[in-house]
């Protein structure tokens, strides 16, 4: 949708006289871009009454001007308007360029919305604003959930994870405003620190095909994007406030945007959340309340021809994590899983106390872009994150109330991007990003580091490309090359570097020995190469795609280094150095149809794994601190499949109905067993009535039917406890999953017009209303609690 | 534009490299707060000392040998229990005073298998707690008829309940610091 409008003028052959009035003035509007012609262009010769369209082939005429200085005025619906002078002196032959305006988003409504900006054959899914607002008050796990294939892993209510397509953590990545967020991703209790107030929409791609942004995302990427924001001179924003029953909180949010018909723009965005202890249906959840700050400023010139933008955004949260879930050893995690829940009444508070998380995450950018005549545009950025993560435990004499993990981490990266998309039927991005990160572990936590000091270079080079060959078929292609250098400050206990066998491999790493402990300075070169190739058909309103992408992603430094025991799980986690990069091959075919009434997309993928990293329980290592799962990160060939669907139909003429389904099947075929932690079946079914002539009210009942995951590696075991003096084997039931549950939800919005200028939206919604006692299947503190209870929420937004 | 935006990220590049490229090495850290050794002090009617000391496994030396508790069946013994943070062998810390002050937030408890002890709470003040209870870091111990078994001892922090009723003790909730089983022979 880039227009650029170039008016062509050819004068006819033609006398003229000392008759000032007698010129003939012809032209053509042309989009800039590709050379076609641009129809229905108004074009208006100024003081006369004059006005023409440009027809079919972009063309106008003018007769009878007159001589002298003239201005034309052109309009197209794409286009800013254009005064254009021009001298007449004979028949004239000029050239007009007119500016193309961005036009502002419209809300859609609908979710899962197909939208192809990252590839052609593999479509990605849009949340827009309307959804996201609608989930104000969550996190940005909470509002993707509405993709069909989209999950959560969750670590108690406030820490949500994206899974996609059962892939989670290191393997998902997260786009802010173009700029990879870098922010210890590889722990599966981390919640990504974005605020999704700022995002105008967020896409989700399914597997690693949109190469541009990394090849690594072998589960998928999400990508967040501000809104566009119109040339012409206007001020506007919103202020939000929305408050929820569950967790008494609340949050605050608003959104300033000034621009200027010259592209200079001015954009200031903040939000504040704070919620207490949420609650299960019959008991407080203690310690599970949060606290939210975000702030993005920023700031540009956007001319069709060039532009940029400074931004800077900052974030900030502060989780608790259900204090009943803090436990020392499998004893204790026996204790918690046998005793009736909840394990005492306890009372509301505000009160975020250890154990805890807080992060901090600063993110600057300068970037740059250059439309080219006839090639397409160039795109760059610098940027520059910090993210700082501190996880407070429950600590004991002098070091109660410090960090037990203090990680700084620092990345500056460089892109650009060359776009060439002059014909219509190619589209050719090319690109280069350099990326340096500084990870700084802080040991004035008096903890030993659970993810060391390190540095890591990485380049990236790729090019994409799609041809469309006729009507029907579009062809894609791309290719990504990844060069990691890491270069880690590893302390190990002796006594760990020895039974991972490290002393016979990697002696030479060895620093200095500080005699219980060895520093070592692990060193490593990855390389990765990354493709996809996909056909699209499209016949009116049927849409197959079908796309085969080939990912690689490194072993992140947890799966490389970690080594001893993971407190809030309370397993002992072991890493190895000897890893090489996981490779997926997937292949995805995407079918869509879409008719008047009825509409349905249909994914059915197959994602076949080499070197697929994951945890693998190897028995109960003793500890002074009693007995501890241990659980090492292997190597081992993996295989996902499954199907994503989504169908909607329109009942009536205000009821919409929409179902969808996600089916997924994870196996480790090395063990010929199940994978860990994928998502369970579940079905979402939605009814709405909408009645736009009517305060554009909606209103939606939910269900969302999770079946019970049967499709689990049992990793239960046994452990001898000390009874009335006799030692009992217990069964310590760490797999099995919770049974399927049903929650019903209600959700209404209307929009008013209180005021002389702007509108109010009001949007009201209850979450599980009939206060059912279910667990999910991906929350990791599902041994100590149930899930939240019901919640009224009321969302109000001023729009002026 | 082409040379331009190449030697712009070149020089960025570089920048980035260069600035960054100071390699100190990490500061050691020895955990302040680990619990590494457990021990137990026997002191009999004749006043004769036994010390036992429970090492974590990541911190034995090649001479650790796993404690076995020798008693005297019938026998009566002041024992008193210890927490030491020996992860920096220069610095050999003492955790249980730190235990002592917070006693509030500690309990012990321990637990026999196969063999008969009979066990009370002998804790001075600065081991019993606000609300009265001895934690369990003196104890006096009663041993029965001869016999092998175990004992576990437990440290647990931040309990909700504490439970005295079992002189053994007993508790709710917390999570546990220290669980240490010692082999015990109670012979003649």
């Amino acid at each position: 949708m880039k227009f650029f409008v170039q008016l062509l003028l050819f004068s006819a052959s033609y006398f003229a006289y000392s008759q000032s009035c007698s010129f003939n003035l012809e032209g053509k509007v042309i989009d800039f871009h590709d050379g076609q012609a641009l129809a229905n262009a108004k074009v208006e010769l100024l003081n006369t009454n004059q006005i023409i369209y440009t027809n079919a082939k972009g063309e106008f005429k003018f007769k009878e001007v007159c001589e002298g200085a003239q201005n034309l005025r052109v309009n197209h619906p794409d286009c800013q308007e254009l005064i254009y002078p021009i001298l007449i002196e004979r028949n004239t032959k000029t050239t007009i360029y007119l500016e193309h305006h961005l036009e502002e988003l419209e809300v859609v409504s609908l979710v899962g919305k197909i939208n192809r900006d990252q590839t052609k054959s593999n479509p990605s899914f849009v949340v827009d604003r309307a959804v996201l607002d609608k989930h104000k008050g969550g996190s940005l796990g909470d509002a993707l959930q509405e993709i069909v294939g989209v999950s959560s892993l969750t670590t108690g209510n406030s820490i949500v994870k994206p899974v996609i397509q059962g892939l989670h953590s290191s393997r998902v990545l997260l786009m802010q405003n173009n700029v990879r967020l870098e922010n210890q991703d590889w722990g599966v209790e981390h919640a990504p620190s974005i605020a999704m107030q700022a995002a105008q929409e967020v896409e989700v791609v399914k597997g690693a095909s949109a190469l541009a942004l990394g090849g690594d995302a072998l589960g998928g990427a999400i990508i967040t994007s501000p809104a566009k924001i119109p040339v012409k001179d206007t001020l506007y924003g919103y202020t939000g406030l929305v408050a929820a029953s569950n967790g008494r909180g609340g949050g605050l949010f608003s959104q300033l945007t000034k621009s200027f018909e010259n592209g200079w723009y001015a954009q200031a965005d903040a939000s504040f959340k704070r919620f207490g202890d949420a609650k299960a249906p019959d008991n407080f959840l203690a310690n599970t309340g949060h606290l939210e700050k975000a702030l993005s400023l920023r700031g540009g010139l956007n001319k069709f021809v060039q532009g940029f933008e400074v931004y800077y955004s900052y974030y900030q949260s502060e989780n608790g994590i259900l204090r009943d879930a803090h436990i020392g050893n499998v004893s204790d995690l026996i204790r918690a899983i046998n005793r009736e829940k909840p394990l005492e009444s306890n009372d509301f508070s505000y009160k975020i106390n250890e154990p805890k998380q807080s992060v901090t995450h600063h993110l600057a950018k300068l970037s740059y872009y250059r439309r080219l005549e006839n090639i397409g545009k160039i795109k760059m950025h610098y940027s520059y994150q910090e993210n700082n993560r501190l996880e407070y435990d429950i600590r004991r004499g002098d070091d109660a109330g410090k960090a037990s993990l203090d990680l700084n981490l620092k990345t500056h990266e460089f892109q650009t991007n060359l776009q060439v998309d002059y014909d219509k039927n190619y589209d050719v991005n090319a690109g280069v990003a350099l990326t340096y990160q500084d990870n700084f572990a802080n040991p004035l936590t008096g903890v030993k580091r659970l993810i060391p000091d390190y540095k890591q270079y990485k380049i990236g080079v790729y090019a994409t490309g799609d041809y469309k060959w006729n009507k029907n078929w579009t062809a894609e292609a791309g290719l990504r090359f990844d060069y990691t250098h890491l270069d880690a400050q590893k302390f190990y206990l002796k006594t760990s570097w020895d039974k991972k066998g490290y002393q016979q491999d990697f002696s030479n790493i060895i620093v200095e020995d500080f005699g219980t402990q060895y520093l070592t300075n692990p060193k490593f070169d990855f390389q990765n190469f990354s493709w996809i190739g996909g056909v699209k058909y499209e016949q009116n309103d049927f849409e197959a795609a079908f796309n085969y992408t080939r990912g690689q992603r490194a072993p992140n430094v947890a799966e490389l280094f970690s080594d001893g025991l993971h407190h809030s799980a309370a397993i002992i986690e072991l890493g190895d150095l000897r890893f090489k990069p996981e490779t997926s091959h997937k292949i995805s075919l995407n079918l869509a149809q879409d008719l008047n009434a009825f509409s349905f997309v249909a994914n059915p993928y197959l994602n076949r794994f080499t070197d697929f990293i994951t945890l693998v329980p190897k028995g109960l290592e003793t500890t002074v601190r009693g007995a501890f799962p241990v659980w090492e990160y292997e190597q081992v060939d993996a295989l996902l499949w499954g199907m994503d669907a989504q169908a909607n139909y329109r009942i009536a003429k205000n009821f919409e109905s929409q179902v969808s389904f996600a089916y997924l099947v994870g196996r480790d075929l090395d063990a010929d067993n199940y994978l860990n932690e994928m998502p369970a079946p579940n079905f979402l079914y939605q009814l709405t009535y909408k009645r736009e002539n009517w305060k554009d009210l909606r209103m939606t009942v939910q269900a969302k039917h999770s079946l019970r995951q049967h499709n689990y590696p049992n990793n239960n075991f046994y452990y001898e406890v000390l009874n009335e003096g006799n030692y009992e084997q217990v069964l310590v039931d760490i797999s099995t999953p919770p049974e399927a549950y049903i929650l019903f939800g209600f959700e209404s919005s209307a929009r008013f017009t209180p005021f002389k200028t702007g509108s109010l939206e009001v949007n009201f919604q209850i979450q599980n209303i009939l206060n059912t006692q279910y667990n999910d299947y991906l929350n990791r503190l599902r041994y100590y609690a149930y899930q939240p209870g019901r919640n009224f929420i009321l969302n109000l937004t001023y729009n002026y | 534009m082409k040379t331009i935006q190449f030697t712009l990220f070149s020089l960025l590049f570089l920048t980035i490299f260069t600035s960054c490229s100071d390699d100190d090495a990490p500061e050691i850290i020895n955990e302040e707060e680990v619990i590494t050794d457990v021990t137990l002090t026997f002191v009999n009617e004749a006043n004769e000392t036994q010390i036992y000391t429970y090492t974590d496994p990541s911190y034995r030396d090649e001479n650790y040998q796993e404690p076995v508790i020798m008693l005297k069946p019938g026998s009566t013994y002041q024992v008193g229990l210890q927490f030491f943070n020996k992860s920096n062998p220069q610095d050999i810390e003492d955790i249980t005073n730190e235990v002592r002050e917070e006693r509030n937030d500690h309990f012990v408890t321990y637990a026999f298998g196969q063999v008969a002890v009979d066990l009370t709470r002998n804790d001075s003040a600065s081991g019993i707690d606000a609300a009265g209870i001895p934690i369990g870091l003196d104890t006096i111990w009663e041993t029965q008829t001869a016999g092998n078994g175990t004992l576990v001892v437990k440290l647990i922090h931040e309990p909700t309940l504490k439970d005295v009723t079992n002189p053994m003790g007993s508790f709710t909730g917390g999570e546990t610091d220290v669980e240490v089983a010692f082999q015990i022979q109670i012979g003649l």
